[in-house]
């Protein structure tokens, strides 16, 4: 048996699919796209249901991918149940997406989610909605885990008798001769086919061409023109009309409100949240502690995860084992060396910096999930559209490009907040320029290094240089490259609720599990790359410059001179790519000392180093994300090459125009 | 009766106010135990007290106001130095918030608990996230500590510690406020 | 009279939906139809998006989305001034609602002066006068 969730935004679609599923769910993307697919298995009396969760959409037009997704899965892959899940603290709205499935199959059982907090609201007759409707209606409280059972239950037992809304009588008949001429081209459903056909959809019209109803189209199109010119008003508003008035009609015959015109709490808060003075600090001040509470909270379990791994050297010289070095030395007892250091300092060293990334990305899920669970990231949305606009994305998009200075893969991970798909890309392509904590660390030490005396001007140059590129290029990407048709910006304020702790422990789950699966085995795999590139030809110094690394640094040091790179900054460079903290390993180890260090590079050099560090290819990490997140080798691409234009570019102005000026040399 | 519990909401609001007023600025400027100037900023826990008409007991009003500014020089002497812009910066919203909260109290708007809600539910925030980071921090201290000989972790007290526990108490009279408001409508 | 002219507080009535494409199509499955109240109710601190309350739910809208939206001001009879001499314009309720409503004389196209305001308010209609409490009063509609 198959189950179909369906229902808006924001509905509690995801916890209900949680509680009917419990462990048993996959997480997937549908075909394509980057949309994200969830499925799962319920039991119900030895039977296995299959379960799978639409996306959210409000309507079924053709219009958006999530509502092309959910009608098509719909429509070819014939659920025998549809549970549309419908937030009855706004009732009238959702039950217009009821009405639309009502179109599309018969055997719907509705949730009644949130069934509490509606209770607030209005007193709501579920016995006489079943009634009207002829479909189960079960209120569930999904939160409490309350209904689920119940749900079930209707979904496989209950009867459904379903009694389709009718449109007025001059439409109902242009239907009804509609569906008559379908008849011959063997389409089930032939009501939604003649309804949709009417409406002019364009997916709907493209597959019925396919199948060579042109005549069919014809005479919809000749109804359709009837119908604008009766109602004096296009079709496509008539149509929504219809099936509005029929849900509007629907809610006040079950729903009665009470305590009307009262100020809830969600009117206070949103009353300051949105205040025209404190609006943005607040924002500035919640950004401020998510993100403290994100890198504070990892640090220990960074550190415990890295020293268990990786072992430490001790102040006195002396070095604690970890299991790197301890399975090393196991595996020396059988197999040759290479190999076992290519097993152990080449992958599992690569495994280790996946392990130490996951604390940092299961706080971050943790704190987005409650800033999207409470309700909070709407209102961000709302505060900020007008500037974010300008680069072409909408308001959500500053979340993760403020992450980005903590990291950027979780801040790419986060972009599956944003339901665009350009502006998805758009964010994606926008954030590796972002400098995150890794290269901020490296910045900080080798601005106290070279410029001592104005190491904070440095610093804030640096930032300033990423933040205005970012600005700036988003600014021309959304003119040119991820140019589209602007997405509508309707977005819905839900009110504000208070997050739940198993919620938010699923979706950090949910997500920080994909990254752990699919990255990882990506960055293990680069990170043995690295380690065979430091290490061959055979017999060389791990990372010298008889490497290939050091061959290839050699090879580019005419290059590298003219934007005053060293070889060693160009070896640096290239393992910063595995992680760009890495940097500052390689210069202790190419140096020895500080001074020495301190002497390789002129202060120009040396902010020019920093501008190419800033800019220049994203580590493996991020990299492996981005293709996780798009399933675009061609996208990754674009963003190494625009890294590297953008680092190639600041670095040689930097470079050339300070030698002209004769300044720092 | 329930109005007694407006005014002692008022008058705690204005002493977190200040209170949070004053660690926002040291936070920032990095200069701990100036009293001279907490005692100024302090001061502005009377305000309500004075402009305030309303007040049924203005004689209790003004002694506990006076008692809370004393506390708060007294809780002020023994927290360390920490120089924290952003943290300075949120202490001052919260502040802000919380002294809007109580300029539109007195004139007896209700938006004056809206903005009451939310600072207060920052300060917390803060509060609870700064108590986070502390455990943290220990915890990555004695990480940090296997196989060397280290001293045990000394605290540096900072004044979001102080303000959280405050805080809790805050939403005592914010409870019986917001049934009062209720009721009010 | 564009819904981006409407200020934060006031009520309209929805006349026509315009815009094309997506923007079109994605106001009528929010709910914006020709027929419906709206209500502006906050405006963005940088003045740009706009949050609008329609069916019961909060909508946020861009300026250039709101353009796309004819209106008609009206007033929920609960803010009219006594004195005033009001036409309904619409009535949000069930059949039981309008039914009940109507039985006072209150139905729209009808014309009601208001004799004291909310809450309860005392209107004259053209049947006689007759108390209005504030759950009636907010979802009467007039010009």
């Amino acid at each position: 048996m198959l189950i179909a969730l369906a229902g808006n935004p924001n509905t509690g679609k995801t916890t209900i699919f949680n509680a009917l599923t419990g462990s048993h769910q996959h997480v997937g993307n549908w075909p394509g796209v980057t949309v994200e697919k969830k499925e799962g298995f319920a039991e119900y009396k030895g039977e296995r249901i299959r379960i799978v969760d639409l996306p959210g959409t409000y309507s079924l037009t053709a219009y958006s991918l999530e509502e092309l997704i959910a009608r098509n899965f719909i429509l070819e892959e014939k659920p025998d149940v549809v549970i549309d899940i419908i937030d009855s603290t706004n009732l009238e709205r959702n039950l217009y997406l009821l009405t639309e499935l009502m179109e599309l199959t018969d055997k719907i059982v509705v949730a009644l989610n949130m069934f509490d907090e509606a209770r607030k609201k209005y007193r709501i007759d579920v016995e006489k909605m079943r009634r009207i409707l002829g479909i189960p209606v079960v209120p569930t409280i999904a939160i409490k885990g309350q209904g689920i059972k119940e749900l079930l239950r209707e979904a496989v037992e209950g009867k459904f008798n379903l009694k389709k809304p009718e449109y007025p009588r001059d439409v109902e008949d242009r239907i009804k001769r509609i569906e008559e001429m379908l008849k011959d081209h063997h389409l089930e459903n032939e009501r939604w086919y003649a309804i949709k056909l009417l409406e002019n959809d364009g997916d709907v019209v493209k597959k019925l061409q396919g199948i060579g109803a042109r005549d069919v189209i014809h005479a919809a199109e000749h109804f359709r023109h009837e119908l604008e010119d009766i109602y004096g008003d296009d079709i496509e508003t008539l149509m929504a009309s219809f099936r509005y008035s029929f849900s509007h009609g629907l809610f006040h015959e079950v729903a009665e409100p009470i305590n009307v015109g009262g100020v809830t709490i969600t009117d206070m808060i949103d009353h300051v949240v949105a205040h025209k003075i404190f609006g943005i600090p607040i924002f500035l001040v919640v950004m401020y502690l998510s993100f403290n509470f994100v890198f504070q909270v990892a640090a220990p379990f960074q550190d415990a995860i890295d020293l268990i791994f990786n072992g430490k050297d001790l102040s006195n010289g002396a070095h604690i084992a970890g299991l790197i070095d301890l399975s090393y030395s196991w595996m020396a007892g059988f197999l040759p060396d290479w190999l076992s250091s290519f097993i152990n300092y080449g992958m599992l060293r690569g495994l280790a910096a996946v392990l130490t990334f996951t604390p940092i990305i299961m706080l971050l899920f943790i704190i987005l999930s409650i800033l999207e669970d409470s309700g909070y990231l709407a209102r961000v949305a709302f505060l900020l559209d007008r500037i974010m606009r300008k680069m072409g994305l909408e308001g959500r998009g500053v979340i993760s490009l403020m992450l980005g200075l903590g990291c950027n893969v979780p801040a790419i991970m986060s972009t599956r907040a944003l339901r665009n798909e350009r502006e998805r890309k758009l964010s994606i392509a926008l954030n590796p320029l972002i400098p995150c904590g890794a290269r901020i660390q490296v910045f900080a030490f080798l601005t106290s290094l070279f410029f001592a005396k104005n190491q904070a001007v440095v610093l804030w140059s640096l930032l300033l240089i990423s933040f205005a590129v970012v600005g700036i290029l988003g600014y021309i990407y959304s003119k040119t490259i991820f140019r589209g048709e602007v997405e509508p910006f309707v977005m819905e304020l839900p009110p504000y609720r208070l997050p739940t702790f198993k919620g938010i422990m699923i979706h950090m789950w949910e997500k920080s599990e994909g990254f752990l699966r699919k990255a990882g085995t990506i960055i293990i795999g680069a990170a043995g790359i690295i380690w065979l590139l430091a290490a061959l030809p055979w017999g060389v110094e791990y990372g010298s410059e008889a490497s290939y690394i050091g061959q290839i640094a050699q090879f580019l040091g005419p290059a590298g001179h003219l934007f005053g790179l060293t070889p060693e900054a160009i070896i640096a460079l290239f393992f910063g790519f595995f992680a760009k903290e890495v940097v500052i390993d390689s210069f202790t180890v190419l140096f020895g000392s500080k001074q020495a260090l301190l002497a390789s590079m002129t202060q120009l050099q040396a902010y020019s180093f920093l501008l190419f560090l800033l800019f220049y290819t994203p580590c493996v990490a991020t990299l492996a994300t981005i293709y996780q997140e798009t399933r675009s080798r061609k996208f990754v691409f674009f963003v190494v090459i625009e890294g590297l234009a953008l680092a190639v570019l600041f670095s040689f102005l930097a470079y050339n125009i300070g030698l002209l000026l004769g300044v720092g040399g | 009766m329930k109005r007694i519990y407006l005014e002692i909401s008022v008058i705690y609001a204005a002493f977190l106010a200040s209170l949070s007023l004053y660690y926002g600025i040291m936070e920032i400027l990095n200069s701990f135990g100036h009293l001279p100037y907490l005692f100024l900023l302090t001061l502005l826990t009377l305000f309500p007290g004075v402009f305030w008409k309303n007040f049924e007991k203005k004689g209790y009003v003004m002694v506990a106001l006076i008692l809370l500014t004393l506390a708060a020089l007294l809780l002020s002497l023994h927290f360390s130095g920490t120089k924290d812009i952003m943290g300075g910066f949120s202490l001052i919203l919260v502040s802000s918030l919380l002294f809007y909260s109580l300029h539109d109290t007195l004139r007896e708007l209700y938006s004056g608990l809206s903005f009451y809600i939310v600072g207060l539910f920052l300060l917390l925030a803060i509060g609870v996230l700064q108590l986070l980071i502390l455990a943290a921090e220990i915890l990555d201290y004695y990480i940090l500590c296997i196989g060397e000989s280290c001293t045990p972790y000394s605290f540096s007290l900072r004044p979001e510690y102080l303000l959280f526990f405050l805080g809790l108490f805050a939403l005592y009279p914010f409870f019986h406020r917001w049934e009062f408001r209720r009721k009010e409508r | 009279m564009k819904l981006s002219e409407l200020n934060p507080g006031e009520t309209a009535l929805v006349i026509h939906v315009g815009g094309n494409g997506a923007v079109h199509r994605r106001l009528l499955s929010m709910g914006i139809l020709p027929g419906t109240v709206i209500r502006s109710v906050r405006v963005s601190p940088l003045g740009d998006p706009v949050i609008y309350e329609i069916r019961g739910s909060f909508i946020s809208l861009r300026r250039n989305e709101a353009e796309e939206v004819e209106i008609e001001k009206i007033v929920p009879l609960h803010l009219v001034p006594p004195g005033t001499v009001v036409k309904v314009v619409l009535i949000d309720g069930g059949m039981g609602f309008i039914q009940n409503l109507s039985k006072m004389g209150i139905s729209p196209g009808k014309v009601v002066e208001v004799l004291r305001p909310c809450c309860p308010m005392l209107v004259r209609t053209p049947t006689g006068s007759f108390p209005i409490g504030k759950g009636m009063a907010y979802r009467i509609y007039v010009r």
